[in-house]
């Protein structure tokens, strides 16, 4: 059964058309990504599958629930089963790492105190970054950054999580870590994931099926093997970072 | 000119809207559900606390100045005892919540709006929402309610020491007599006119607060968007606070008083 359904998705900002009839799937427990050029729309996509945009035109189905239909408080409950990491990890910057990640936890006031504390270090040795509870994120690269909002997103145990560019603006080790630190994430706790991302060692490496989304639209959808291996010529270039050579021209 | 007339109209009628939706969804957060108490201690004391030493110096000099300006007209008719009677009500029900509001909105509203713009383009906002967290319960109610206990009890400060720093210009330096001074405050002064101050700044309270949250919720993207938010927040709050002093100085005098 698809745990996201995205049907006819159109979203315009002034005069540009931005999404232009999207539609796709994504099964429950497979590792998705959404490439696309800068600027294409991809985060604006993303977003609109947690409910953080809603569409012009068109329906975003997550688990049977439509989110077009809902408010932002009935959309609440639904982002109970999403984790999302941002492009620029978006950490609350007056708070610590701790409460950063054990943020929901402490306004649901569920758990006692030393136990939030147990999941706010477990999660943390998760991601690495064992020890660094009482640091600020001003005090932190941005590698490790990416690595607390990533456990911020886990710590509640969500069934699907979306990463807005998790590599962009880090430098290649780094990136590495963090493509490792997903695909394991995907592994043991069988998560659903979506990565929206033009790295295409990261869609090599941490996801099972790619979505090309050029001009509004998905152009080309399949494994990453097959995308390497595209000779469209679109695909083509983009997977092997080639400028068109009427851009270059101009 | 067509478009640009259109959209000249349908931009303020726009952020009017959306000032009314966020106005309803405070209401909708407040009754139901309560805030967390640290949230509101925390608000309560950088709007109210901190900014004592403001409002404290506000108070005085407006309350000295009055004093100066009415003793130098009503010595002119013999009247120089009935002076802290007047500053007693225009601080009461005019000068002190008017002024005490225009302090605080200029020092936490536009600390409110440059805090939640930053939030806003640094997609902070967009994370509490994917943390099941609504903005409006975390963020805005927290501050509007601290915002709306502190105002009253930041005016009644600025009223008190107002009075004190004009009994103090009025007695020591223009040489008012003590006792008929103090008699005639406390004769003229009405209980309504300190009840209309406070009702007052209870309202400017929850105008400060609403409007600075707005507009730092929807400021628009980068340092700009940021810098022009807090500048805005701090313009209509004021304005709007001048404004709804009229209405509301007509409304409640007529109201506590009677139409005559």
């Amino acid at each position: 059964m698809a745990w996201i359904e995205v049907q006819n998705l159109r979203k315009r900002f002034g005069a540009q058309a931005v999404l232009d009839g999207v539609n796709f799937r994504v099964e429950s427990g497979e590792a998705l990504a959404i490439i696309g050029r800068s600027g294409c729309g991809k985060s604006v996509l993303l977003k609109h599958l947690i409910g953080l945009l809603q569409p012009d035109t068109g329906s975003v189905q997550v688990d049977g629930e439509n989110l077009a239909r809902m408010n932002e408080r009935a959309l609440l409950q639904v982002r109970r089963k999403f984790g999302m990491l941002f492009q620029s990890a978006a950490l609350f910057d007056s708070l610590s790492v701790a409460e950063n990640v054990g943020f929901v936890l402490l306004r649901e006031r569920k758990l006692s105190p030393p136990e939030i504390a147990h999941r706010v270090a477990e999660v943390l040795e998760l991601v690495e970054l064992g020890g660094t509870e009482g640091q600020m994120p001003a005090e932190l690269s941005g590698g490790m950054k990416k690595r607390v909002g990533l456990a911020r997103a886990l710590i509640y145990r969500p069934q699907i999580v979306l990463y807005d560019e998790p590599t962009t603006g880090l430098d290649p080790v780094v990136s590495d870590s963090i493509d490792q630190l997903i695909a394991r994430v995907c592994a043991q706790l069988k998560v659903t994931s979506v990565v929206v991302t033009h790295d295409m060692r990261t869609v090599r490496r941490v996801t099972q099926r790619v979505l090309l989304l050029h001009q509004g639209r998905i152009y080309a959808s399949g494994t990453p093997v097959e995308f390497f291996a595209s000779a469209d010529p679109l695909v083509n270039r983009f997977v092997h970072g080639i400028a068109d050579p009427k851009e270059v021209a101009l | 000119m067509k478009a640009e007339t259109k959209s000249w109209l349908r931009h303020p009628l726009e952020g009017l809207g959306r000032y009314a939706l966020l106005c309803m969804e405070i209401l909708r957060s407040l009754l139901g559900q309560r805030p967390r108490l640290p949230d509101l201690v925390y608000q309560l004391y950088f709007i109210g606390v901190k900014s004592q030493s403001v409002v404290l110096v506000t108070g005085a000099f407006t309350g000295m100045v009055l004093c100066a300006q009415t003793f130098f007209q009503f010595h002119k008719v013999a009247m120089d005892t009935a002076t802290l009677a007047v500053v007693s009500v225009s601080l009461g029900s005019e000068l002190g919540p008017v002024l005490t509001s225009l302090m605080v909105a200029g020092r936490v509203g536009a600390a409110m709006a440059a805090e939640l713009g930053t939030m806003r383009v640094t997609e902070q906002i967009d994370a509490l929402r994917t943390l099941a967290t609504h903005p409006v319960d975390y963020l805005v109610v927290p501050r509007v309610l601290a915002t709306v206990i502190a105002l009253p009890l930041l005016t009644a400060e600025a009223i008190c020491i107002g009075i004190l720093a004009a009994y103090v210009v009025g007695v020591f330096l223009l040489g008012i007599d003590p006792a008929y001074s103090w008699h005639n405050m406390l004769r003229y002064t009405d209980w309504r006119d300190i009840l209309i101050g406070f009702m007052k700044a209870t309202i400017f309270g929850a105008v400060v607060a609403t409007v600075s949250c707005y507009k730092g919720m929807n400021c628009r993207q980068g340092a700009e968007g940021v810098g022009r938010a807090t500048t805005e927040a701090m313009v209509y709050a004021s304005i709007t606070i001048l404004m709804s002093n009229f209405f509301l100085t007509m409304f409640l005098n007529r109201l506590f008083y009677g139409l005559d």
